[in-house]
This record gives structure tokens, sequence and C-alpha cells, in this order.
């Protein structure tokens, strides 16, 4: 099968198991492929810090932990989570076919639209794990990019009333409400 | 910083600073001064004083530095770096720290000049504690230095935030990692600390 334009094979999902996060490199490009607890993210290797290798850091707290310095990233967004006012890292495209790992490398300096999201607009939310007992994080994809979204606990079909942050090179900062459809 | 540009700037300390003069090298000891484009203070340890011993944390780890300090040393920007028994807190700074021995040393202690320059807009001075067990970074405190343009008291008032935040939830001194708890953080400046503040500075 031809492979789509932009994704790249970087690993067999067999060799980043649930909990543990992988250097993997592209040419001389290196990504730090995590996966938390079954689901797996992407983002460049180096810390935005001082450069510190992060795929040779640890996973604490489903954050990545730099082996340098110490400083940590949320692998779902990229943003920093200590401290929390550092700049975030950049995120990575990624998708699994048939057990194979790839990254969409085309979209790394590219720009997308800013986002702005509308009260009312429907959102697909993947429920990915669970931060407190009365919250749900998610990672929601939507037809004009990527959103962080805080979901309260809901079931899959349910809709529900949530904050949408956009992340990374949207360059939207700001939060809105929107209406969100829980779909897994 | 070229080495002819440290020299000439510590041929201009000489001239500008009387180390004999006790009341001028107060000012000095007790913080920095700003000289032109640069934050100076003077440091006098003891080489034998096992408790100023000064650590910083890079891609080997926690590594201590010599303290019988031969010429110059220098700790990176982004570093993370602590004296024990003089601030209780790692610094990180994104400007480089130069630290380079006067010439007047005598045997048993010697006289530091710590420099650094004025920090430039985007760069920040950071205040963050570790784990002393797992190296896990526990709190950290980011005072936008270069923004604020507050001089070296913005920087000293940030460091009274950022100590004030730690100690004041056990939460914050309490390690996500492996739960060990870390002791209080503390100032450079004795008189501002409360009691357990600095009874913390003998400790670490």
């Amino acid at each position: 099968m031809a492979q789509e334009t932009g994704w790249t094979k970087v690993a067999e999902l067999s060799e980043v198991p649930p909990g543990t996060l992988k250097a993997v490199h592209v040419n001389r490009d290196y990504y730090a492929v995590v996966n938390l607890d079954g689901s797996v993210y992407a983002l460049e290797n180096e810390c935005p810090h001082r450069g510190g290798p992060l795929a040779g850091g640890a996973l604490i707290n489903g954050e990545v932990a730099c082996p340098w310095h110490g400083f940590r990233f949320d692998p779902r967004s990229g943003k920093a989570t200590m401290p929390v006012e550092h700049e975030p890292v950049a995120r990575v495209p990624l998708r699994v076919i048939d057990g194979a790992i790839e990254l969409d490398l085309s979209s790394r300096n590219g720009s997308e639209a800013p986002l702005d999201p509308e009260v009312g607009q429907v959102y697909e939310v993947a429920i990915e794990s669970e931060f407190e007992s009365q919250w749900t994080g998610a990672l929601g994809i939507g037809h004009i990019g990527e959103y962080d979204v805080s979901v309260p606990r809901a079931k899959p079909g349910e809709t529900r009333q949530v904050l949408v942050t956009a992340l990374g090179k949207n360059q939207w900062t700001g939060k809105k409400e929107a209406t969100v459809e829980v779909v897994a | 910083m070229s080495m002819k540009d440290l020299a000439q700037l510590a041929e201009k300390m000489h001239e500008n600073i009387d180390m004999t003069d006790q009341a001028e090298l107060k000012k000095y000891l007790s913080g920095f001064q700003t000289l032109g484009e640069n934050f100076i203070g003077i440091r006098k340890r003891k080489v034998t004083d096992p408790t100023s011993k000064t650590y910083q944390i890079g891609p080997k780890g926690v590594i201590e530095s010599s303290q019988e300090l031969v010429g110059m040393h220098v700790i990176y920007s982004g570093t993370p770096h602590h004296t024990r028994g003089t601030f209780g807190y790692w610094h990180i700074n994104d400007v480089d720290e130069i630290y380079f021995r006067m010439p007047d040393a005598a045997n048993q202690e010697i006289t530091v000049c710590i420099l650094m320059r004025v920090p430039k807009p985007g760069e920040r001075d950071m205040f963050a504690w570790y784990c002393q067990q797992c190296s896990t970074l526990l709190h950290c405190f980011v005072y936008p230095s270069g923004d604020k343009g507050e001089g070296i008291q913005g920087i000293w008032n940030a460091e009274a935030l950022a100590v004030t935040e730690f100690n004041s939830d056990p939460r914050f001194r309490t390690c996500i990692n492996c739960g060990a708890a870390h002791p209080l953080g503390y100032r450079f400046y004795a008189p501002l600390n409360t009691a357990d503040e600095e009874a913390a500075r003998l400790v670490w």
C-alpha cells in the first residue's frame, strides 16, 4: 500500500508499551513517542528549556520529565506543567495503523488557521484519561484543528458544555464554552 | 563575554571597589550591585567550610562545584544551581553566572566575585526545588525579570514570593514521584526569614 504524503512510520506500537517513552528518529530529527496508558503521542524531542532530550527522561504522573533539569510537559498537549509558565514543546501528529506508529511530519512547519470555537459547535472528543473524580481530560479533534478540553464526566454519545482551549501553533489562547459530543 | 572583556571588567572593579573599605564591601557582600550592564556580588568563602558547597544540575545530574576556585567558573544560563547554607532554592536564570577569584585571597578564605548580566526582555529568573531523593522538580516560581526591568531588587522581591509560596503548602514540598518531603526554602538575606526558615539553612 502506498504511503500517504507526510506520514512516516517510526516504530511498532509494541516497542512503546504503556507507561513508557521512546526516542524515534527520521533522518537526523528525533522525536519523543509517549504511550500514556495506551494512548500514544509524539513530541519534539528537544526540551524548550535548554534542549535536553525528552525521550531520555521519565514519565511522572503522566507527564514527560526532561532528564536534564526536570521540567515537565503534558504529552497530550505539549504544554508545560512544571513550571506552567514555560514555553510548550511542539506536538507532532501521530497515528497508529496496523500496529505501526506513524508521524505526520508535513505539518511540522505548517501554519493552521486561527482557531476560534463557537458556542454550539459540535466537536468530537476522544476520552483519554481521568484527571480527577469529577473531571475527565480529553483530546478533541475537530475539523479546524486540535483542542485540549476538559469534559465533565460523560458517557459516549452524551453532549456536554465544556471549555475549549486551543493549543500550540493554532495561536488561540483564550477559552470558550462549546458543546462537545463525546464519541469514545 | 570574552576573556579580554572579563579582564577589563575585573580591572574596572578593582578601580571602583575598595576592598579595604568595609562599608563599600558590605554592599557587595550582602547581595549584588549594578555596575554598567552587570550585577556584581562578592562572597567570602572558607575553603574548609563543608556547609558552603555549590551544586548545579546538568546532563550528568547533580554535581558539586569546587570550593577551591582557581581562576574562573561559569554556571551557564538555564542551569539550576544552589549553594548550601546560602540560599534555599535552586536558582535558574537565563544569563550566565561567572565566578572568578579575587587576587587578594587568603589561604583559608577566598574572595569570589559573581558576575551576571542584567536580564534582557524575555529572560527570566526561576526559583526551583528538586526532590532530594529522586531529583523530581517539585515546584518552580517564574519571575520574568527581563520584562519587568526592576533590577536586582525585583529579583530579591521575587525570591521572597517564591520562598513564601513554596513554604506555604506542604503539597509543594512533597515529591509526586517518591513521596519524600523537602525541607523549607529560605531566602539569601537571613533577617527576612522566619526561625523555621533559618533552621532550614542549616539542613541544606
